[in-house]
């Protein structure tokens, strides 16, 4: 098994992590059952304790390390899969309704989001012309 | 040595003949060897069918045997491996072969049960057979044969007796029948419309299972070979010439339910006939001739009273008409619009000239023009329109009046008032640009003058009605601001768009405006908008991205995205991780 040890800098809704190798690739054999999806792996002397995520060859998967436990001189990673870097291609290939986009919205949908503030924004316009001047009307019967 | 393959061929003798049977098969090419079995032994090989009769081609070896009814003739011939075309044996057929082959002799070819010899055939391409009783003969109907084998088209024997349908299909839309089983009326149009229609031959097995087919547009355009069994897809094929469908048993798997709806004037239905302002009534009082309506000045005003209280007036010749001199006065009022002027002449009471000229008017009925007022979109967004945004319109001599804003938003609005100057009633329009009238609100907007004391007592009534009007509006608008000061109170947080104008207070501006008291009001429209003063975070979009509603490739998407509605498909994960993929899509994700 073939271990690469990042360290990320990036959120986790970040599809494309920001990630930058730490030493050199570690190869291991698995001596117990090992989760897919939670595997929990321990190496023997992690020199750089500032790694936070990983990607296992054999998985073909990218993983966070949720935790370090050291054990003496092991260091016993507990990690989750990425589900979002492991599989980005194939997120990308699919296609979905949109409810909030970043780049592509249409604003005539009602947001709740937004907030105003309590002065309202006043807008007063004055028609060109009204009524000008008063006028007598006598009526009387007859022509 | 090389391997010999014997492929078989056969015949059944199906007549009752007391004559020596006499028959031949061919093959067209190299024949290595044959082999002929009977049920009954029957039949003896002639001179050509000895073995080792390799080098034979085209050659047919002559069969005979003693009255064999109701046996089957095998016959195997032997075909060297490797040959570049190996063919298939077949008996000839009596018009082909100068009757060479008695007719008792039918060769026949199983596709399906029976012998399973032949279960590796495909057959493509097959013509029609246009009788349904005896064999036939298809030209190009073998196409190949054994694994691996060749290509290779040539003619097959088939026995149909029995076994063959031809009927004719039509293919019609959907809708094409009503529920209770008639032509839909939309097809009975003189324009008829023609259906596509399919003639089908189809084969059977004797076991009544459908060994090919052939569909031939109604066009004649095309000929399909069809896999007869998967495209009839369930339907039951009971014995030649028998097709049994469903009925309408609800429960079938046909069913009852269908799609529908959606089918609605969606895209058609977007006009507007707007409606413009009346024009004003071509029939009016002053038109009449019982009525005269002045426009007097106010130095005719000032003559005209002097006149009724000197000397001048003749009470003895206007009490011939009259009961009292102000018994014709109808009235003196002040209006703020006048019609058009007629002319000029002296002031009638009766038949007494007051000998004081006077402006007349043609019409009691007048139309005042306001122009118009834009009212454009201020975000361009959803807070332009209600309930965020509110109007209110100010009509002289009738008041405040909301306004929609989805009703005016993005255009411009016209007022105008038609009024009549002898009643003092107004009604006012407010016209959209696009969409005509949307509004209108009926008015007063006359001053009584009193000229007796009997119509001052109606003039101060008409004023106090009027201050009344006033003092309701302020106690109204005093009532439901004070609900509104309550809920503003408690509503400290101000939270989303949709929630806070919603919670804004509605005031009165104003009651209602008319008579004595509106001519001392505002004489020109004005409107009022309020809109939210909203307030965004510089470059929100990046964290919670903006509403967007619309279907895309994630591809296509950078930046924050949240998905409504996922289903990701093609990513080989396991299902726990693909629902945290649709999860974390749902709540929002980077792209």
């Amino acid at each position: 098994m073939t271990l690469k040890l990042y360290k990320n800098y990036s959120d986790k809704i970040v599809v494309d992590k920001n990630i930058t190798q730490s030493g050199s690739d570690i190869t291991g054999t698995l001596r117990e059952d090992c989760s897919i999806i939670d595997p929990v792996i321990a190496i023997e002397g992690l020199s750089d304790m500032s790694v936070n995520y990983a990607y296992i060859t054999e998985f073909g998967r990218y993983y966070y390390i949720n935790n370090i436990v050291c054990r003496g001189n092991l260091f016993e990673l507990q990690m989750h899969v990425d589900v979002l870097k492991s599989f980005a291609s194939g997120i990308r290939s699919n296609s979905a309704v949109i409810a909030r986009q970043e780049k592509n919205y249409n604003l005539y949908l009602s947001d709740g989001v937004f907030k105003t503030e309590a002065i309202p924004h006043y807008e007063i316009r004055q028609f060109p012309t009204g009524f000008s001047g008063y006028h007598f009307v006598l009526a009387v019967a007859g022509a | 040595m090389s391997t010999i393959y014997r492929i078989p061929a056969y015949a059944h003798v199906d007549e009752n003949t007391t004559k020596q049977l006499e028959a031949y098969f061919c093959c067209s090419t190299v024949l290595y060897d044959y082999i002929l079995t009977h049920s009954s032994q029957h039949f003896l090989i002639d001179s050509h069918g000895t073995f080792d009769k390799e080098g034979v081609k085209n050659e047919f070896v002559k069969i005979m045997g003693d009255n064999p009814i109701g046996q089957n003739i095998e016959v195997f011939c032997g075909l060297r491996e490797n040959d570049p075309y190996p063919t298939y044996p077949f008996f000839g057929n009596t018009l082909a072969f100068g009757g060479m082959i008695p007719n008792y002799i039918k060769p026949i070819v199983y596709g399906a049960g029976g012998w399973p010899l032949f279960t590796d055939y495909t057959f493509v391409n097959m013509g029609i057979q246009t009788s349904d009783v005896g064999y036939g003969k298809i030209d190009g109907a073998l196409t190949r044969y054994g694994s691996g084998g060749g290509y290779y088209g040539r003619s097959v024997y088939v026995d149909y007796t029995n076994r063959i349908m031809n009927f004719n299909m039509t293919i019609c839309p959907d809708d094409a029948f009503s529920a209770d089983g008639g032509i839909n009326p939309k097809y009975l149009s003189p324009a008829t419309i023609v259906f596509p229609g399919l003639n089908i031959s189809l084969g059977f097995n004797s076991d009544g299972t459908v060994c090919g087919g052939i569909v031939v547009t109604a066009q004649g355009e095309s000929v399909y070979a069809v896999d007869i069994n998967t495209w009839l897809n369930g339907l039951k094929v009971d014995g030649p010439g028998t097709v049994i469908e469903d009925s309408d048993n609800p429960y079938s798997a046909d069913g009852t339910s269908g799609p529908g709806g959606g089918n609605g004037k969606y895209g058609d239905i977007d006009g507007i006939e707007a409606t413009d302002v009346p024009a004003l009534p071509t029939i009016n009082a002053a038109s009449l001739g019982l009525v005269t309506l002045y426009n007097p000045s106010v130095a005719v005003v000032n003559s005209l009273a002097s006149y009724l209280w000197s000397g001048m007036f003749d009470p003895a010749s206007f009490k011939k008409l009259f009961a009292d001199p102000m018994g014709c006065l109808i009235g003196l009022s002040v209006v703020p619009a006048i019609p058009s002027i007629q002319g000029s002449k002296n002031i009638m009471f009766g038949n007494v000239d007051s000998g004081i000229s006077c402006d007349y008017l043609s019409s009691n009925y007048c139309n005042v023009d306001c122009g118009s007022v834009s009212v454009d979109e201020f975000v361009g967004s959803f807070l332009d329109y209600e309930p965020y945004c509110k109007l209110n319109l100010f009509l002289p001599y009738v008041g405040f009046v909301p306004l929609s804003a989805d009703d005016i938003v993005g255009g411009s609005i016209n007022v105008q008032y038609n009024i009549d100057v002898l009643s003092g009633h107004c009604v006012a329009f407010v016209k959209h640009s696009v969409k005509g009238v949307l509004y209108s609100y009926s008015g007063n907007c006359i001053t009584n003058i009193p000229i007796t004391s009997q119509s001052f007592t109606g003039a101060l009534q008409s004023y106090y009605t009027g201050l009344s009007g006033i003092a309701g509006a302020a106690l109204g608008a005093l009532g439901s601001g004070g609900g509104g000061l309550v809920q503003t109170g408690a509503e400290i947080a101000r939270t989303a768009a949709n929630t806070v104008f919603d919670m804004h207070p509605t005031f009165q501006r104003s009651g209602s405006m008319g008579g004595a008291a509106a001519i001392m009001g505002v004489q020109t429209p004005f409107i009022v908008i309020q809109r939210p003063r909203f307030s965004v975070p510089n470059r929100v979009q990046k964290y919670v991205g903006q509403t967007s509603n619309i279907t895309m490739n994630l591809s296509d998407c950078s930046g924050f995205t949240m998905c409504d509605y996922v289903h990701l498909d093609g990513i080989s994960a396991t299902s726990e991780e693909i629902m945290e993929m649709e999860s974390m899509l749902r709540q929002g994700v980077i792209l």
